[in-house]
């Protein structure tokens, strides 16, 4: 048994030891830990929020219930599709209660018990508890009211029996649901790809092509997309414009708009480069539909601004087109079909 | 042994050590132990705040207040000794609110009403000589708006969407009208963030005795013409021409920040008394 199980079990003694004699120890509570892949960076602990099998249950059930949405109709699951990773295919979503466009574009999510270093293209919010407030409550996204989201899940009683369940003692209110949908989106990891199969020697073959592929991406991408995590959830300017808008709330001006500096301008975090073949349209305002445009970005169009990463030559790479084709084909191992098929993630 | 595996094993024997359902066991209050009440009260120059009434500030501007309301955060009594008691769970919102507001779109209303007396019970027995607290939440709570300690709750108007772009409460909150042109017009001043939680720290000029036999009071005066200090509503805000408000808040984060260092420097007169129970 190694280290992490015998935590596990320990809790479990300690919570039998904690019951009432008569009472037999509810298994909903027992701890769920992330998987914690071999390739992975170390799993940073999320301890204000322990994930249980009843709190990541619960979660999964309020990710797809459009019944958390004012009209009934949008769903989390409406803007983060498990099919295309927790992303939508779309540039900007309009599938918002208001109908009206957002002013980015649904990320992927996976991995984020990772990323502790702000969420949202700007890192604007501080941990998956506090983010799901946002969604909740905006009205270009599900609009919907607290107090009379927190009513109506009381008088569901199946919701009633798992926050039970889930929050021993703790009312059916906002810091429930969020906490139990943070807990459900820490349990999404995807690490099953080819890639990750050749890495770990677990039988998974790279072709020579796809190989050439990994030493390109080593060489000009893994300073951002760093670690098998394919991020190193820092903010960089990617060289995508020459010029950032402050209009309307300041969405253009990416990291800046957070920090209140504008050696921040521009700045975006790294996403992740996992299960990208199935995530298009790309970066944070969907602008660019395909891989092919992403490579010939980085090897010919790279803008220069006062804050571009100094890992990006002014123009580009300059990449030849059998090093697109092979950084393309490298970027396609990355697929992982275990992910966006995972039963355990869908409703 | 690692640390880490150290640091699971002891929380692992805190987890067993705290569970049990006797409640005899609780911790007995210290003899001598009493109520302590701290009262802030709200000024506008010398005299008392009012809302409603019309004020001038520094920047000679005409004003009308209809709101202040602000958090405050972690309170710690300072013993004489040196030593520190921090008042478990404090987190508390004071306000004088003009009218009842309808929040969460009328699900939910905030009644009107003044608020400036948090009452500390259970406060160990010592002579006490100061007093020390935010104004704001501070991060830990503030970076994770669903941990739960004392008032702290996310349905009192004190955060809403666009703050939560920064995960932030709104820490302070100033409002009413500014006479521009001739014309009334709405104004809304709140801080926030992280690098805007401002501690205050009062000396009594009577050291306070709490020994159990009556009840101690804290009085602090908050001067609420001092939180405009340098600040001119109608330039340094910003109009939003939607509400027609004149705003600052994260969007306008240099004044945001000149304003929240203003609190601290408004607060003035710690002064202590003992009052039968
Ligand atoms: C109408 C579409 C829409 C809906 C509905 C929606 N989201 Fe999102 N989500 C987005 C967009 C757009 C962003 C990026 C916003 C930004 O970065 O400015 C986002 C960002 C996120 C992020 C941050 C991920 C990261 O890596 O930074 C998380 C987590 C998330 N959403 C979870 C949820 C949850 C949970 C729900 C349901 C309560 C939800 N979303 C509902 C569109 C949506
Ligand atoms: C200087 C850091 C940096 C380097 C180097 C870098 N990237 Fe990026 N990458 C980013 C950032 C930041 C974004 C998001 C930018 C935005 O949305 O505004 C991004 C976005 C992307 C996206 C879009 C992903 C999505 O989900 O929208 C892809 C694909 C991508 N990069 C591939 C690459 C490849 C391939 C390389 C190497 C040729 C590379 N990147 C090099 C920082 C970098």
């Amino acid at each position: 048994m190694n280290r992490r199980g015998i935590f596990a079990g320990l809790i479990t003694l300690g919570m039998v030891a904690c019951s009432p004699p008569d009472d037999p120890v509810p298994t909903p509570e027992t701890p769920l830990l992330v998987r914690e892949p071999a390739n992975f960076p170390p799993l940073p602990s999320s301890s204000d929020n322990p994930a249980t099998t009843a709190g990541v249950k619960l979660g999964r059930q309020l990710f797809y219930d459009p019944q958390l949405s004012a009209n009934g109709k949008v769903s989390c699951a409406s803007c983060h599709d498990p099919a295309k990773a927790f992303s939508d295919g779309v540039r900007v979503s309009a599938l918002g209660v208001s109908g009206r466009p957002l002013l980015r574009h649904s990320p992927v999510l996976m991995n984020l018990a990772w990323a502790t270093n702000g969420l949202f293209w700007d890192g604007g919010s501080k941990n998956l508890e506090s983010q799901v407030l946002g969604p909740l409550t905006n009205r270009d996204e599900m609009g919907h009211d607290l107090v009379v989201l927190a009513n109506y899940l009381k008088t569901v009683p199946a919701y009633k029996t798992q926050f039970e369940q889930a929050f021993p003692g703790e009312a059916i209110h906002y810091a429930t649901i969020a906490k139990a949908l943070a807990q459900f989106q820490r349990t999404l990891v995807s690490a099953d790809s080819r890639y990750d199969q050749w890495v770990r020697k677990e039988g998974g073959v790279l072709s020579d092509e796809e190989q050439r592929g990994h030493q390109l991406y080593q060489q000009h991408c893994a300073g951002c997309h760093a670690t098998d995590l394919f991020t190193d959830n820092q903010y960089h300017n990617n060289g995508l414009d020459l010029v950032f808008s402050d209009e309307g709330d300041g969405e253009g001006l990416g990291r800046e708009r957070v920090k209140f500096d504008p050696a921040d301008r521009g700045k975006y975090r790294t996403p992740t480069l996992r299960n990208v073949a199935l995530t298009a349209p790309y970066m944070h305002d969907g602008r660019m539909d395909t891989l092919e445009d992403v490579l010939d970005h980085y090897s010919d169009r790279i803008k220069t601004s006062p804050t571009l990463d100094a890992r990006l030559p002014a123009g580009g790479f300059r990449l030849a087109t059998t090093d697109k084709k092979a950084l393309l084909a490298f970027l396609n191992t990355l697929t992982d079909p275990q992910f966006v098929t995972n039963r355990a993630y869908r409703p | 042994m690692n640390f880490r595996s150290l640091s699971l094993i002891v929380s692992v024997a805190v987890l067993f050590m705290a569970c049990t359902n006797d409640s005899s066991t609780t911790t007995p209050e210290p003899a001598g132990s009493g109520a302590v009440d701290l009262k802030i009260e709200a000024l506008y120059g010398s005299a008392a705040f009012e809302l409603g009434k019309a004020y001038t500030t520094a920047g000679n501007e005409k004003v009308t207040f209809d709101q202040l309301r602000f958090w405050v955060s972690k309170v710690e009594l300072t013993k004489k000794d040196g030593s520190v008691y921090e008042v478990p769970n404090s987190y508390y919102l004071m306000q004088y609110l003009g009218k009842d507001e309808a929040i969460q779109d009328g699900t939910f209303t905030l009644t009107a009403g003044k608020r400036e007396v948090v009452n500390l019970t259970g406060v160990p027995a010592g002579e006490y000589t100061g007093v020390k607290f935010g104004i704001g939440v501070d991060p830990k709570y503030n970076d994770n708006l669903t941990l739960a300690a004392g008032e702290l709750n996310i349905l009192q108007n004190m955060t809403n969407v666009s703050w939560m772009w920064h995960t932030s409460y709104i820490f302070t909150k100033l409002g009413g009208t500014v006479d521009v042109a001739g014309a009334a017009s709405p104004f809304l001043l709140e801080t926030g963030t992280n690098v805007n939680y401002k501690t205050i720290s009062q000396t009594f000029a009577t050291p306070l005795v709490v020994d159990g036999s009556m009840k101690g009071q804290m009085t602090l005066q908050a001067d609420v013409a001092k939180v405009l200090d340098g600040i001119v509503i109608a330039r340094d805000a910003k109009l939003n021409t939607t509400d027609k408000t004149y705003h600052i808040n994260a969007g306008t984060a240099s004044m945001m920040s000149k304003l929240a260092g203003n609190y601290p420097v408004s607060f003035v007169n710690a002064k202590t008394a003992r009052i039968s129970q």
